[in-house]
């Protein structure tokens, strides 16, 4: 009796999982589909299978996106964004986790609030003052922003993971003789690798889908990131369907193939915890 | 207790830092960051402007709406290269965005931005005046003549405290295009009365089809359209004009029909079937281009895509019905939108001989018209569009043409002759009187006592 | 004297971890929002001088403003839905997921239900605004499958839907995102802890309220203040979705404020709104630092 109830309960869960599975992904698979398919049928019917499948409207989108310039440009801002966030970041939030800093209360509160920061409180004046400076339209604004704006987020999250990193193995470290800098660099980054990969991750992502800023400040098609192409190209090719779904998975693929491709040092980053190290 | 005198602390760090530090943000960026983004950026439009040699071309960026790329084409054809041709010196670059009023917004207040910047209307301008932003064109535009050349209403539009500070770049009219071929086959007239309109209205419904397609949902203030259209369809064009010049009040009976009617008429399904703050413009038109629809409301700027989407059937336009015994149909017609120059340019002459060039271009203008992007504001010589011009477009833009000569029946578009935040209201709010949230009367109360608020500023163009 | 005044060169050295980020984040964001509180209490339009009008902002923001209270309003029933049915059915998944004993599916389930965070909300807003298009979107399928009534609804139209259609997309692409949070907690807890639970012959719930709840006490309290941050601030998915429309069914405090500021000219009263709405997360924020340490210390 108790084993058929099991079972039961086992079957219903199994059934809830694939089905969530399946609403998650199936936006994805409709635009993937209407990227292949033609305006015409798309609107006709908004899911279905492509009558003709053909990769024109890649090509097309591709070029008339001006998309090759945009990834450049998107990847360009990616990793100095992250070069600075990781900098920073891990160095600070070893500082709040582990180390006993004069006003540490005040750093933690100014981080959380940090990093829910109305965008809308800064972005003017921000653009004053970049305009005296000669920044704007340079990809060296956005960096400088995005970088700013990420840091907060960058370190609670790798804090939460610190925190949990048992201290005996600092002070292990510290018994081995190692300073602050020394137990930093020899047993924290090590361990910090995979919240780094998370973190990294994130802050990629974010600068790729980020739209506001980068309207904003990018006005030049040479240097525009790849969110900014696909808006401009949605509004001037609202009429064509299928190549906004295209430029769509233009703009997505890179993504979901990152994503999947480090899914593995992503999730171990957040689980793991390097509690047996 | 702790955490406020944290927050305190935050708060009196910074301001410290706001007087103190202002240079160190550079430094505070990773330094191999600079030097490889200095290193790409050597290319840069606005950079080039910068450090200028002599000899070197003067770049000039205009901004512009977004547009597609054929439209971009046309604009290079017709203007931008035979500009950069015939001027050796001067280099004109388009640069086109979305949300390119937003972005010019911060741009401008931040004296920076592009040369040349095309403007929604007239009304947006005198925003940019007040703050110093954009240059008094006053001086160029009477040594250039074009102040003889250009409609006299498209250049009055565009006055602020009687100086002219832009220059509209269009003209175009609303109209109410329908589908000829089921017209022809339904036995429908085309209408020119309200209860013409009601009659194809309600047949079209009982056959199960649309009877004017009209989105929303993406762009809020093309509502505009029918709230002006109705308003100079039922109370007329000499009402109208009375309330925009003062004379009479937006709460008047007259124009508390116009409104209960436009919402009788969008209660009634006509305008997409209730159901235009659902979907986006585009989907709209899409309805009338595959026949879900019998008409669609829109302006004369849509003869290009109009042109490019629709093969299947034979489409026309006219204007908007009179909703009124009495008042003949409007077409409402306006300036599209102006084009200004940035009063921090480096080259004024240079930008403005730009906006003369367009406007003494006529053979190239002309095929430009023909080809699909909209008509200056002037008297345009017929003879020089190309003859293998569109039907509809030949007659939809006669349409237009005629309309100057003969001013006294021509109604008022919101976006060219409402002062500002009256617009802004009106186009805002009218989806909460078709949804119920408001009713007429108060929606024109408020509308009146932002009438007058604005009035009484003495900052409104007269109407003529 | 000697020990105390190394000790605190060693603070000060520790000091030196954190003002990179400080200083940096400080000079990018904070400063250049001061100047934003400060225009709150000016008349501007965004582009000319500013001219100082005291209060006048505030005053209108509470009495003249018939938008506002709507904006508040709807913040408050979004902020509801995103501090309860994602967590929830974050933990409920994250639970489920748990118990997968294939590796390969549980890493599978992790994995899917966690793309669409990483998806920008233009382009998922672009693709959910066509599902619910009257015309072309689900509602062409509902009526093949006769189911009328469903058909006729206008799910970005209706005033009444519209606002949960919304926040049912945003849903679906940020659970996922709270879930694998909620894994992970998950997995630190020891497992030592589930055995001597029952044996102490406790079921699955008493193991869920006695184990489980305790163990990610501290990342419930961190999601929390996370949903409530974000969900006061919230823009992305209105804005592409219905720009807070129809009428004002989904208008936000955040629409409210790019409305002011981008759209109608009135920037120096979106900056009082947007004032008024960073006040709302601090309040917030305090109010949920003094929560996480109580749990922290029953923890």
């Amino acid at each position: 009796m108790k084993k058929t109830k099991k079972r039961i309960t086992k079957i219903m869960m199994h059934f809830i999982l694939l089905f969530l599975a399946l609403f998650q992904l199936f936006p994805l698979f409709v635009l993937f589909l209407n990227s292949l398919r033609a305006d015409v049928e798309i609107k006709k019917f908004p899911i279905g299978l492509p009558e003709t499948p053909s990769l024109v409207n890649y090509v097309e989108t591709w070029i008339k996106g001006g998309y090759a310039v945009a990834f450049r440009n998107s990847i360009l801002v990616g990793a100095c964004v992250i070069a600075i966030v990781l900098f920073a970041a891990s160095l600070a939030a070893y500082g709040l986790a582990k180390l006993d800093i004069p006003g540490k209360a005040f750093f933690i509160a100014y981080f959380m609030m940090g990093m829910s920061f109305p965008t809308f409180l800064y972005i003017v004046p921000l653009y004053y003052n970049f305009s005296q400076f000669g920044l704007v339209n340079t990809r060296l604004s956005v960096i400088i922003i995005y970088s700013a704006g990420y840091i907060p987020f960058a370190i609670l999250l790798i804090r939460t993971f610190l925190v949990g990193i048992p201290k005996e193995l600092e002070e292990a470290g510290k018994i081995d003789g190692c300073g602050e800098i020394g137990v930093f660099l020899h047993i924290t980054v090590p361990l910090l690798k995979p919240i780094l990969a998370t973190v990294s991750l994130i802050v990629f992502v974010w600068c790729w889908n980020e739209f506001l800023w980068s309207n904003t400040f990018l006005t030049t098609d040479s240097i525009r990131t790849v969110a900014t192409r696909f808006y401009k190209f949605t509004s001037e090719w609202s009429k064509d369907l299928a190549k906004i779904y295209t430029a769509g998975v233009i703009t997505l693929a890179p993504i979901i193939v990152l994503y999947l491709a480090l899914q593995k040092s992503f999730i171990e980053g957040l689980t793991s915890g390097a509690v047996k190290g | 207790m702790k955490k406020v005198i944290s927050f305190i602390l935050i708060l009196a760090l910074a301001a410290g830092m706001m007087i103190g530090c202002g240079k160190s943000e550079e430094g505070a960026a990773d330094n191999t960051v600079v030097k490889e983004t200095d290193s790409e950026e050597g290319t840069d439009a606005a950079e080039e402007a910068v450090q200028e040699t002599p000899g070197e071309k003067k770049k000039l960026i205009w901004f512009t709406e977004q547009m597609d790329d054929s439209q971009y084409a046309k604009w290079m054809e017709y203007v931008v290269t035979p500009f950069n041709e015939s001027h050796p010196d001067i280099e004109v670059e388009i640069s086109a965005t979305a949300d390119y009023e937003q972005v010019l917004k911060v741009q401008l207040a931040a004296n920076g931005g592009p040369d040349i910047c095309n403007m929604g209307g007239p009304t947006i301008t005198s925003e940019y005046v007040e703050g110093d932003k954009i240059l008094d064109l006053t001086e160029y535009v009477e040594n250039a003549g074009l102040d003889k050349k250009i409609f006299k209403w498209a250049l009055d539009s565009c006055k602020v405290n009687g100086k002219i500070y832009s220059v509209p770049n269009s003209y175009e009219a609303l109209m109410l295009w329908y589908n000829v071929d089921m017209f022809e086959e339904n036995g429908w007239k085309v209408p020119e009365t309200y209860e013409e309109l009601k009659t194809v209205c309600e047949d079209a419904q009982d056959k199960g089809i649309i009877p004017i397609a009209f989105g929303t949902s993406d762009f809020k203030a093309i509502n505009e359209q029918f709230v002006g259209v109705a308003l100079c369809a039922y109370a007329g064009r000499e009402n109208v004009k009375k309330a925009l010049n003062g004379e009479m009040k937006w709460t008047d009976p007259v124009f508390q029909e116009a409104i209960t009617t436009l919402n009788d008429m969008w209660q009634a399904g006509w305008i997409n079937d209730k159901k235009s703050h659902a979907i986006s413009q585009d989907d709209g038109y899409s309805l009338f281009y595959n026949q879900s629809a019998a008409m669609a409301m829109t302006g004369t700027w849509s003869l290009g895509t109009f042109a490019e989407q629709i093969q299947d059937f034979k489409y026309g336009a006219v204007a908007f019905p009179s909703l009124k015994d009495g008042v003949p149909p409007t077409l409402c017609m306006g300036a599209g939108g102006v084009i200004a120059i940035n009063a921090n340019t480096k080259y004024p002459d240079e930008c403005f001989e730009f906006i003369n060039f367009l406007f003494n271009n006529d053979e190239l203008q002309a095929q430009a018209v023909s080809n699909g992007l909209q008509p200056l504001p002037y008297d345009m010589d017929e003879s020089l569009y190309s003859s293998d011009m569109n039907e509809v477009d030949k007659e939809v833009l006669s349409t237009l043409e005629n309309s100057q000569s003969n001013l006294e029946s021509a109604g008022f578009v919101m976006w060219t002759y409402w002062p500002a935040e009256t617009r802004q209201y009106m186009m805002d709010n009218i989806e909460n009187v078709y949804l119920g949230n408001l009713t007429v009367e108060d929606y024109l109360e408020k509308t009146q006592s932002i009438f007058e608020k604005e009035f009484e500023s003495g900052k409104l163009i007269p109407v003529s | 004297m000697e020990k105390r005044r190394k000790y605190s060169t060693r603070r000060l050295v520790c000091l030196l971890f954190i003002l990179p980020a400080f200083l940096y984040h400080a000079l990018v964001v904070i400063i250049p929002s001061l100047k934003t509180v400060y225009l709150s209490f000016f008349d501007w339009n965004g582009i000319s001088e500013p001219r100082f009008t005291g209060l006048q902002n505030y005053i209108e923001m509470f009495t003249e403003d018939t938008v506002l209270p709507i904006a508040f309003k709807n913040t408050m029933v979004w902020t509801l839905i995103f501090i309860t049915i994602p967590i929830i059915l974050a933990i409920f998944v994250a639970v489920c997921a748990s118990k997968v004993k294939k590796t390969s599916l549980q890493m599978f389930y992790r994995t899917v239900y966690f793309l669409p965070y990483v998806l920008s909300a233009s382009i998922a807003g672009k693709i959910w605004s066509n599902f619910y298009n009257p015309f072309y979107g689900f509602n062409t399928l509902f009526e093949r499958l006769g189911w009328e009534k469903l058909s006729e609804v206008l799910w970005l139209g209706d005033q009444k839907i519209a606002l949960f259609a919304v926040a049912f997309v945003s849903n679906w692409s940020w659970w996922g995102f709270v879930m694998v949070l909620f894994i992970s907690a998950l997995q630190q807890i020891d497992p030592a802890l589930y055995e001597s639970a029952s044996i102490d012959g406790g079921n699955s719930w008493d193991c869920f309220l006695h184990v489980t709840l305790p163990g990610i006490a501290p990342t419930l309290v961190f999601v929390i203040s996370l949903s409530l941050m974000w969900s006061i601030l919230s823009f992305d998915f209105i804005w592409v979705m219905t720009m807070g429309g129809p009428g004002q069914a989904t208008e936000m405090l955040s629409t409210w404020i790019y409305k002011n500021a981008f759209v109608s000219y009135r920037a120096g009263y979106a900056n009082a709104i947007c004032v008024l709405q960073s006040g709302i997360v601090l309040l917030v924020f305090f109010a949920n630092q003094k929560i996480r340490k109580k749990v922290e210390d029953i923890g």
